[in-house]
């Protein structure tokens, strides 16, 4: 079990909760912008949350708003976000909608004296990410980005496990998600396709790093206690070349001052290996995503079973016919260890709402959480950048925050 | 149909013979324990494989004492 001891430790942002008492029977009221389907995801969790009220859902898709409503029959709908930022009745927004327009909305939400919560990436571009940021810390507002695996069980107890030397010294980071279709959503006749594929499309996506790299180069920084400095990859349309303007193949490995890598690598024509990072260390292993972790050295096989399969060998080792062998040889292979004592129970979203609604209520900021988020974008944008321009980038230091091992520029 | 009969002294020579295969067993297994550096809580925690054995190696001698005694009629014949 994860105490609240190891909560705080590895997962600051967990203090969101340390005043959940006094706050029953207040409300966190928000308004949605960009119920689509990720924001309909996050919508069926807030809407099940007693301690947050929808009041209103923006949209300029008009199936997207009846779906919204069906869930928050009570919201007000608007169809111009301006207008939902005026609202007075909203405290703080769920900002879901394609990602060139999170920075735009973020910075009018600031403005407006709201609570953001976006999701992730913060923004399209290095310049966008860091605005966003200097707003919100001008603003004196919660800023939440979503990075669900900052609440996933799995993930926590990980990383403490990480942080406790348990598995000894990380010497590397390998991330990949590969799936196997093109990401291409049907195109109703009311709609265009740049509206519904707005994720195939450079001017409004960054694609595979954007969507997916975001979630697993976090975990990197968040093991590794530091962000990496530098950044190289590739990235290329290698199988779905159809009405595609972003990758559907990179790997990106970026590198921490000690010289430990992190790659992330997708493929988008694969499933097999599906998702994972895989936290390499010199005396264990940890795969939070399958929620295992495995130690370098293994337990040997009993003295007995030892003994026979070397009778065993020495009678039939060098027989031509001798088959499979009648002792377990899977006695030693590896098979780890579950991180949870228990089947996890979602993948943090739920947690990372909770969170976000009790801050709302008490308007005070978690520590941390903005910072993940920040870099996490950052890092994927970075990773972005170092592909199209086919070399390799350092972390710009206009864009370093006073965070782990970055020193702000005028701090320094 | 012939009836079987097992007598109590028969009974008692196989409870010995399979006590004897498990002391082979067990021994073989402090051997196994010594031998390969284990740690001595294998003594138990394998018991399982220890009881196994002894089943095995009983099976295999009574194999082995039906095929004696067979061939023992053959040669009487």
């Amino acid at each position: 079990m994860i105490t609240g001891g190891v909560l705080l430790a590895t997962s600051p942002w967990f203090s969101a909760f340390s005043e959940q008492q006094h706050t029953r029977g207040e409300k966190a009221r928000i308004g949605i912008i960009g119920p689509g389907s990720r924001g309909q995801h996050l919508m069926g969790f807030l809407a099940a949350n007693p301690k947050v009220e929808i009041v209103a859902v923006c949209d300029v898709f008009q199936p997207s708003i009846d779906a919204a409503l069906a869930i928050a029959p009570a919201a007000t709908a608007y169809t111009d976000y301006r207008k939902l930022l005026d609202d007075k009745a909203v405290d703080a927004v769920v900002i879901t909608t394609p990602l060139y327009l999170h920075h735009r909305m973020a910075l009018d939400a600031f403005d407006a004296g709201k609570h953001v919560f976006c999701e992730k990436a913060i923004a399209y571009s290095l310049e966008e990410t860091h605005a966003i940021y200097q707003r919100y810390q001008q603003s004196g507002k919660v800023f939440f980005v979503g990075q669900q695996r900052l609440f996933d069980p799995r993930y926590i107890h990980a990383i403490e496990m990480v942080h406790s030397g348990e598995f000894g010294v990380v010497s590397g980071i390998r991330a990949f998600w590969h799936r196997n279709n093109d990401w291409r959503r049907p195109v109703p006749d009311t709609a265009t396709d740049e509206q519904i594929n707005w994720r195939l499309y450079s001017a409004y996506s960054k694609g595979i790093m954007t969507e997916l790299a975001c979630h697993q180069l976090q975990i990197g920084t968040w093991a590794m206690r530091e962000i990496p400095d530098k950044v190289m990859g590739h990235g290329a349309i290698t199988f779905w070349k159809e009405k595609r303007e972003v990758y559907d193949n990179v790997s990106c490995i970026y590198q921490f001052d000690n010289g430990v890598k992190l790659n992330f690598d997708s493929v988008l024509s694969n499933k097999f290996y599906g998702l994972e990072e895989q936290i390499l260390c010199n005396k264990g292993t940890i795969e939070p995503e399958k929620s295992k972790y495995y130690y370098e050295e293994i337990p040997p096989a009993p003295a007995f079973l030892q003994m026979l399969n070397d009778v065993e060998n020495a009678l039939f080792g060098s027989m031509p016919f001798a088959g499979t062998s009648w002792v377990p040889e899977t006695a030693n292979v590896n098979e780890g260890y579950y991180l949870l004592d228990r089947k996890p129970e979602g993948d943090g979203t739920s947690l990372m709402l909770e969170a976000f609604a009790e801050a709302v209520i008490t308007r005070k900021q978690p520590p941390l959480i903005a910072e993940e988020g920040y870099y996490a974008t950052q890092l994927c944008l970075l990773g972005h950048q170092a592909m199209v321009e086919e070399r390799s980038l350092v972390f710009p230091d206009e864009f370093k925050l006073d965070y782990l091992n970055h020193k702000a520029p005028e701090s320094l | 149909m012939k009836e079987i009969r097992i007598t109590p002294k028969q009974q008692k020579r196989e409870l010995r013979t399979f006590l004897i295969c498990l002391l082979i067993a067990f021994i073989s297994n402090v051997y196994a324990i010594i031998k390969y550096q284990s740690p001595a809580t294998e003594l138990y925690s394998s018991l399982h494989y220890v009881l196994l054995f002894s089943m095995f190696l009983y099976v295999a001698w009574a194999l082995m004492r039906i095929i004696f005694r067979g061939i023992k009629k053959l040669i009487k014949k």
